[in-house]
């Protein structure tokens, strides 16, 4: 079995897509608005992981670049997520995304 | 307890794996990166690249399981703290990958950023290396070579982010502050 130590751009690509098909299953299953964010954060360490692999593949560093630049998004949006779910909890004494349907009516 | 257990465990093992520079970045393995994807025979023709590309395969082997196993401990956690420490020791596995893949420069931001600044946030509501690397250009990885883009053909993008992070920091200060804790109360409760 030469894939088990033939360590390619191919193992670190499908390591990427089991890591963002854990992100969208908790995104979509778990009920807790944390839970939800640091599963979207997952998501977009997948993203990174993928395009770190291609910068490696291609000898590029531009993927190192916008690498830098997802963290930061993600620095922003976890600091914006996260006050909102912090101003939620202050107003609905919960959590649950489930239970969140103000503005579906 | 479990969770940040673990979380200070895999801290040891990758530090322990970025300062193996014999096992983490041998120096044939960027070539059998390539070879792996251009042409199977030429990585096991190469007697060579077999011998580094083993303790490549024993750190990604190591560090995937990390990785995917406390992704997947997150998720089944019932209390957020513990998914957090988790999802904390996820991101260091992630950080190991990134050594695996040359990225040195985000492979620190990712422990400094993620498992520093963002993981505490969420808590709180709930490398330069010289050496010669095979076919790689000079400065792969490195923070001059970082430097170099980020600040070169990059500037605008990056002081881009600059104005988007301080949006974001004064749009969570202007959300999360006391003084409006009380606006919109009566439509979401």
């Amino acid at each position: 079995v030469t894939w088990l130590w033939d360590i390619g751009a191919g193992h670190f690509l499908v390591l990427a897509a089991i890591l963002f098909g854990i992100g969208v299953v908790g995104a979509i299953m778990r009920r807790n608005a944390l839970i939800v964010l640091m599963s979207v954060e997952l998501m977009l360490n997948a993203g990174n992981l993928t395009l770190l692999t291609f910068a490696r593949l291609h000898h590029d560093m531009k993927g190192h670049a916008l690498a830098m630049l997802v963290i930061a998004l993600a620095a922003a949006e976890a600091a914006v997520g996260l006050a909102i779910v912090v101003g939620v909890f202050r107003t609905t004494r919960h959590a649950n995304v489930d239970r969140l349907t103000t503005l579906k009516y | 307890m479990r969770g940040i257990a673990l979380a200070l465990l895999v801290t040891v093992v990758s530090v322990g794996a970025q300062s193996l520079p014999a096992l983490a970045h041998a120096q044939t393995a960027p070539v059998a990166v390539d070879q792996n994807v251009a042409a199977p025979q030429a990585a096991a023709a190469a007697p060579q690249a077999t011998n580094h590309g083993a303790g490549q395969a024993v750190f990604f082997w190591l560090f995937a399981l990390i990785t995917i196993g406390c992704a997947i401990g997150m998720l089944t956690r019932r209390n957020a703290v513990g998914a957090v420490m988790f999802l904390v020791a996820s991101f260091l596995g992630l950080a190991a990958l990134y050594v695996l893949l040359y990225a040195h420069f985000v492979a620190v931001i990712q422990v400094l950023v993620y498992a520093g600044a963002i993981m505490v946030l969420f808590v709180f509501v709930t490398v330069t290396s010289p050496e010669v690397k095979g076919a790689l250009p000079p400065n792969f990885g490195t923070t001059r070579g970082m430097a170099e883009m980020l600040f070169g053909s990059y500037l605008f993008p990056f002081e881009a982010v600059s104005v988007v992070l301080l949006i974001a920091v004064i749009g969570a200060i202007v959300l999360a502050h006391p003084a409006h804790a009380n606006v919109g109360e009566e439509e979401l409760s």
